[in-house]
């Protein structure tokens, strides 16, 4: 089996699982925590107020919050990780190129310059994160080596794209790379911690809810 | 120990909350901003998503634990959380810690091991009302004896026990009724002052903490907050003031 044949079997059906498997997942994991509220946690439920879920999620997406005025270099490095993440994975022009090729659909994309900084500064960010729970003492006692592997699940997708995309180094091993690595990502996102991509929604709804409740704000 | 119970414990905890927060807590330390025990002694111990750490080892070990883990559970979640939600307004996620905290203390409840000082303060309240142990005869006497004091200064002043029809049921915490009758004084005169037309119950409703709530024994929790409520039913009043 040669690379090549690997990297077409990884950017294509493999993809596809990998895709299915994630947004099925994510699905699964909404949908299991309101049967599982009717069954055994009905309180979860009964409290929901709709307009306290929705302010308590925008106070969260937007740095309009208590956290984001204690805790603002942290804010930044959150922000930028995920918003480099999600503009290079969804908006990459080589990205809706293949999007385009097997689906004939396509969407407006970002330079690649612009690309390649917002992949830096997503690096820099996960650097940020690195150190801080290596230096920190309080974040380094919580963290469990499951953070580790996450944190490491994030991060591969993005560097070996870019060293494919600026051709650093052997092109079609970090290209098959990042493709294994990406499907990798996509597969473990719903069962892990990082299956806050759904759940964010549905805890914040929660804890807004509970919030509103008592008129405390539901941020 | 009994393993069966425990497990049964945490099945019946294991709800979607508890399964969704466990799981996407990014132990990012966000939460030791909120906390008054991490800002007044910063241990990582008093890091609040430090307390989920025993929850989550009993759950990867599926109750499967001995005693001293057991200790050490209850060290954690009686010892260095006073259950005051601060730490959710930091956490950008909304994890409610005081909720999985009092989960993890409904299992060191499962296995007699609260603490002794709320053990006994919880055997007080189940059995004369208050988690003092306030006897009825000595509530009258203390809520007359302000009373009294209070209208010296206030002659119109009333303290009305168990007056059907009124507005609010004012209840207490057993703390002002023992140690410091001068709040009582300060409640009645402030209510008196208002105009509110307000009642206080002889019955076992008139303190209003929750201690079952606090130590995480919910058949207690429930019977101590059913106490109060049928005070203010047969009272037929409209609002309970509930105690600091």
């Amino acid at each position: 089996m040669t690379l090549l044949s690997v990297y077409d079997f990884a950017a294509g059906p493999l993809f596809a699982i990998a895709l299915s498997v994630f947004l099925l997942g994510s699905a699964y994991r909404v949908l299991r925590f309101i049967l599982l509220a009717k069954k055994a946690d009905p309180a979860a439920l009964k409290g929901f107020r709709p307009a306290w879920a929705l302010k308590s999620i925008l106070h969260w997406l937007i740095p309009a919050n208590i956290t984001a005025r204690a805790n603002p270099l942290m804010t930044v490095a959150g922000f930028a990780f995920h918003l480099a993440f999600f503009a290079v994975a969804l908006l990459l022009s080589a990205h809706v190129v293949l999007w385009d090729l097997a689906w004939n659909v396509s969407w407006p994309t970002l330079p690649d310059a612009a690309a390649d900084w917002l992949t830096y500064l997503f690096l820099a960010s996960a650097a940020f994160f690195i150190w801080r729970r290596l230096a920190l003492a309080h974040v380094r006692a919580l963290t469990t080596p499951s953070d580790w592997l996450v944190l490491a699940l994030t991060l591969a997708p993005m560097l070996t794209g870019l060293i494919a995309n600026r051709q650093w180094g052997d092109y079609d091993l970090f290209i098959t790379a990042h493709v294994l690595s990406a499907n990798l990502l996509l597969i473990a996102a719903p069962c892990t911690k990082l299956s806050h991509v759904v759940l964010f929604f549905v805890s914040r709804a929660v804890t807004g809810s509970d919030f509103g409740k008592r008129s405390v704000g539901a941020w | 120990m009994d393993l069966d119970i425990l497990k049964q414990a945490l099945a019946s905890r294991s709800g979607a909350r508890l399964k969704m927060w466990m799981e996407i807590c990014a132990r990012c330390g966000l939460c030791a901003q909120g906390c008054h025990f991490y800002q007044s002694d910063p241990r990582p111990e008093h890091v609040p998503a430090y307390r989920l750490k025993p929850l989550a080892e009993l759950m990867r070990r599926k109750g499967n634990v001995d005693e001293a883990f057991m200790q050490e559970l209850v060290d954690t979640v009686y010892g260095t959380c006073t259950m005051c939600q601060r730490c959710t307004m930091f956490c950008p996620h909304g994890i409610s810690i005081a909720f999985l905290v009092r989960a993890t203390r409904a299992l060191a409840v499962s296995q007699g091991m609260t603490p002794q000082g709320l053990a006994s303060g919880l055997a007080n309240a189940l059995e004369f009302g208050n988690n003092l142990g306030i006897s009825e005869e000595d509530y009258r006497e203390t809520v007359e004896w302000q009373l009294e004091e209070l209208q010296a200064e206030m002659p119109d002043a009333r303290a009305p026990m168990d007056k059907h029809g009124a507005e609010v049921l004012v209840t207490f915490h057993p703390r002002d009724i023992k140690f410091y009758p001068q709040n009582l004084y300060n409640y009645l005169k402030l209510y008196n002052a208002a105009g509110l037309n307000f009642t206080l119950t002889s019955s076992k409703g008139w303190d209003s903490t929750n201690i079952g709530l606090f130590a995480g024994d919910d058949p207690a929790a429930a019977e101590l907050a059913g106490r109060v409520v049928a005070a203010g039913e047969n009272l037929g009043v409209r609002t309970i003031l509930s105690a600091e």
